[in-house]
């Protein structure tokens, strides 16, 4: 009895996004005549990629128990550091390469930070933030980037291309949530750190490995959109870090850790790109896209309270 | 002498029952508090002691029963309640604000105010009258975290008093202090007691207390009242007499003879002055008892054995092999287990299902090239259950909707999972009930005799002597005493523990 209570409740829980998507899209549907298209589909879709593969670290490191701030300005910091190379003549090739390790850098040293200082996430990732935002403007001052070789504005262009790319970033996120010990194992740390400790987790090392996955998928987003606008500066990805984790929380991944997953982050992003689409449709001014987001994170977030609280009590 | 205290009871407390599920915990227990008077509460640990306070702070709600405060039928539903009655209740945590000076402590939430604007002087003026009134020598502007233990007890007291608290609970307030700093608390308490006819009740585990400060002294065992008698008609003996008194059920196993290898070695550990060189061995098959009072030092050696906490010196043998202690993961691959007393903060993750609870140290032994091996983890989580007689729906309920006795089941199956030879159990049956307790017990009988070595820490020394081949008594992180399987009794243990006997 108790246990299919317990089942259901948490087929509803992951159940619950999906179905508030379903709604908002039909919504759309229904009021707006250009919305039901085919091409509006894959324009959302295109739209998602960026928000996507962004979101897709801080869901990992949400599970963990952590936070991270920095994703906004490290996705910048690795847009100049592409555009920079790429006006130098670098191969494309090498290019990517480097950007990404530039990424998985900078996130491992936001993990070492955390964890070796013993500062609350909150606090290295915001003191993060501020310095891979100055260290950008530095790089990217009084440069011109942009007009970038064909075969790297490639990676950003059209439909299938990015949003390939978001595929398989899903899918490695994927896979490594359910599949690898590291991953397994970040559920239990986000859970209890104390608990993971005790059964012989490495948990510090395992932290330091969550926020490189993180750096690294805020780069390959980063990678996109230099390719896919065919210029960068030091002002990208300002605010970004709240919009991925604003998707991820959607989604209902739990902010407190040891609960979430990135199928639930898919369907946040689709959730937050499908309501500013169709707003802008109905010609709804970007202002008013903003306090309807704002309503849609605390309504999710609220029905995840009000669920946990009637599950605690029975 | 004594002040002849009024008639009229500050607290009655007439036919107290409370049920946990499956356990009864208070079974018509009376309670009386006279004003200027300290009624001491003694009892083993879970003999209703703290369920009684707690049915009077409000905290617990009792199932049947009344509770008259100066002679008037009350009813209390919350902490809020008890305090409006001029309850209070010092715990053994602080709960001061460490940061802020005494007169800001002590007026917290009741500053003296005008249009919103806190009165700096007259709070500071006050704290000074009030401190001086209840004969405490302390300055109204110390920052109370620079105060020593006993200094912010004086504190917490005096707080409760300016709330017109004519009844103080104590609970094991001088657990931590010295013996100058006792005495100084003891001397605050008897000025109360005289000049403002307060009543205190006093949880103790320092008997030798009972007959300094107290005026009458009550004894539970096992949720029953075992009689209230005035200090001067009562021994010491009698006392402990009273408290162990004749456990009827016999819930304990036979246990067989060990093996004759060795399981575990522990040479010398020290750990700051809570760990003063202790050296003990297990052998396969065998289970070894370490007691004591709390703080003595039994779970900072469960601790330092496995490797969670670092400590100063020692060296840990498992099958002769000496291992390097310095990691959890170390000991866990070394063969060594250590299932914590709080098995829902550091035993399980309560919000994730039994099965993968009872993955997470068996991970890195069940994934190949980084990945996980879910089927495995599937399968054998499925044999321990049945094995264990884990009684739950199936794998995937979550570790909180199980009972006490269960959970400790998973938590035993989540470290059988991992191989281990040598399990170091801290407090294997706090919180569980008679049947559930008679279970593990029985399943710590199978576990040694297949041939796994249990180094078993509880404060239930009834628990110590029935189950251990061996029973180490520690004292202030020292070895006292090692007794033999039928050579102590629970009072011999309890002696021993308490310093009584050298």
């Amino acid at each position: 009895m108790e246990a299919t209570r317990g089942t259901r409740s948490r087929v509803m829980q992951s159940i619950q996004p999906l179905l508030g998507l379903v709604i908002i899209y039909l919504i759309f549907v229904v009021l707006s005549s250009t919305f039901r298209t085919f091409d509006t589909a894959k324009t959302i879709l295109t739209q998602a990629v960026i928000l996507g593969t962004l979101a897709a670290g801080p869901t990992i490191v949400l599970i963990s128990g952590g936070l991270d701030l920095s994703i906004g300005s490290l996705f910048c910091l690795v847009a100049v550091c592409t555009g920079r190379m790429l006006i130098a003549g670098i191969p494309v090739g090498l290019v990517v390469l480097i950007s990404l390790v530039v990424g998985a850098a900078c996130g491992a040293f936001n993990g070492a930070i955390i964890v070796g200082t013993g500062i609350p996430a909150f606090i290295g990732t915001l003191g993060m933030m501020k310095t891979f935002r100055g260290l950008a403007e530095i790089l990217g001052m009084n440069q011109d980037m942009s007009r970038f070789p064909e075969s790297f504005q490639m990676i950003g262009k059209g439909y299938l291309i990015p949003i390939s790319i978001m595929a398989v970033t899903f899918l490695l996120v994927y896979i490594f949530l359910s599949r690898t010990k590291i991953g397994f194992n970040c559920y239990a740390i986000g859970g209890s750190n104390e608990v993971s400790r005790l059964a012989g987790v490495p948990v510090k090392k395992y932290y330091i490995i969550y926020y490189t996955i993180g750096g690294l998928v805020a780069a390959i987003s980063a990678i996109i959109i230099v390719a896919r606008l065919n210029f960068t500066n030091s002002a990208f990805g300002v605010g970004m870090e709240l919009n991925a984790i604003a998707a991820t929380i959607i989604g209902g991944t739990s902010l407190s850790g040891g609960v979430g997953g990135i199928g639930r982050t898919v369907i946040g992003v689709l959730i937050i790109t499908t309501l500013n689409a169709g707003l802008s449709h109905l010609g709804v001014s970007s202002s008013w896209q903003q306090i309807s987001i704002g309503v849609v994170i605390i309504l999710a977030v609220w029905l995840d309270v009000i669920q946990r609280r009637r599950e605690a009590k029975a | 002498m004594r002040t002849e205290p009024s008639n009229v009871p500050l607290v009655e407390m007439k036919g107290i029952i409370k049920r946990f599920p499956g356990v009864l915990a208070l079974d018509q227990v009376d309670f009386s508090l006279l004003p200027g008077e300290v009624h001491m509460l003694l009892g083993e640990n879970g003999a209703g002691k703290s369920t009684l306070i707690k049915i009077l702070s409000g905290a617990y709600t009792k199932d049947k029963g009344e509770i008259f405060v100066r002679g008037e039928s009350v009813a209390i539903h919350s902490p809020v309640d008890s305090l409006q009655l001029g309850l209070s209740f010092i715990y053994q945590e602080l709960n001061l604000v460490p940061q802020l000076d005494i007169a800001r402590n002590m007026f917290l939430g009741m500053e003296p105010r005008a249009l919103g604007f806190v009165k700096i002087k007259e709070l500071y003026d006050k704290a000074a009258f009030y401190l001086n009134k209840f004969h405490m020598d302390l300055d109204p502007y110390a920052i109370v975290g620079t105060l020593s233990v006993t200094q912010q007890k004086l504190v917490e007291i005096a707080r409760a008093l300016i709330k017109d608290a004519q009844v103080l609970v104590l609970d094991e307030p001088t657990d931590v202090l010295e013996d100058r700093s006792r005495q100084n608390l003891f001397s605050v308490i008897n000025e109360l007691k005289r000049s403002h006819s307060v009543g205190f009740i006093y949880i103790s585990h320092r008997y030798a207390e009972v007959h300094e400060l107290g005026d009458r002294v009550t004894i539970l065992r096992d949720g029953e009242n075992e009689g209230t008698y005035r200090v001067a008609e009562i021994t010491l003996d009698q006392i402990i007499e009273r408290m162990i008194g004749r456990k009827i059920e016999n819930q304990y196993p036979q246990i067989g003879a060990p093996q004759a290898q060795e399981a575990l070695r522990v040479e010398d550990i020290r750990q700051g002055n809570k760990l003063n060189g202790i050296s003990l061995n297990l052998r396969k098959g065998e289970i070894v008892s370490v007691t004591g009072l709390m703080g003595a030092g039994k779970t900072e050696l469960g601790r330092a054995i496995c490797g969670i906490d670092p400590c100063d010196a020692g060296e840990v043998y498992i099958e002769g092999k000496r291992i390097n202690f310095s990691t959890p993961k170390r000991t866990i691959e070394a063969g060594l287990a250590y299932l914590a007393e709080d098995r829902k903060a550091l035993g399980l993750i309560l919000v994730h299902s039994i099965r993968d609870n009872f993955g997470l140290p068996s991970s890195a032994r069940l994934s190949k090239l980084g990945f996980i091996d879910h089927r495995a983890i599937t399968s054998e989580c499925d044999q321990f259950m049945k094995k264990l007689d884990i009684k739950a729906p199936s794998m995937e309920t979550k570790a909180n909707q199980l009972s006490g006795g269960n959970q400790q089941k998973a938590v035993v199956a989540k470290w059988l999972g991992t191989q281990s030879k040598v399990l170091v159990f801290d407090e294997p049956t706090r919180g569980i009930d008679i049947r559930g307790k008679a279970e593990v017990y029985s399943l710590m009988n199978e576990l040694l005799e297949q041939g796994i070595g249990i180094l078993m820490l509880t404060s239930d020394y009834q628990e110590a002597v029935e189950m251990g081949h061996r029973t180490i008594v520690l004292y202030h992180g020292r070895i006292a005493k090692e007794f033999q399987r039928g050579e102590a009794t629970e009072e011999d243990i309890l002696r021993t523990a308490i310093g009584a006997e050298k």
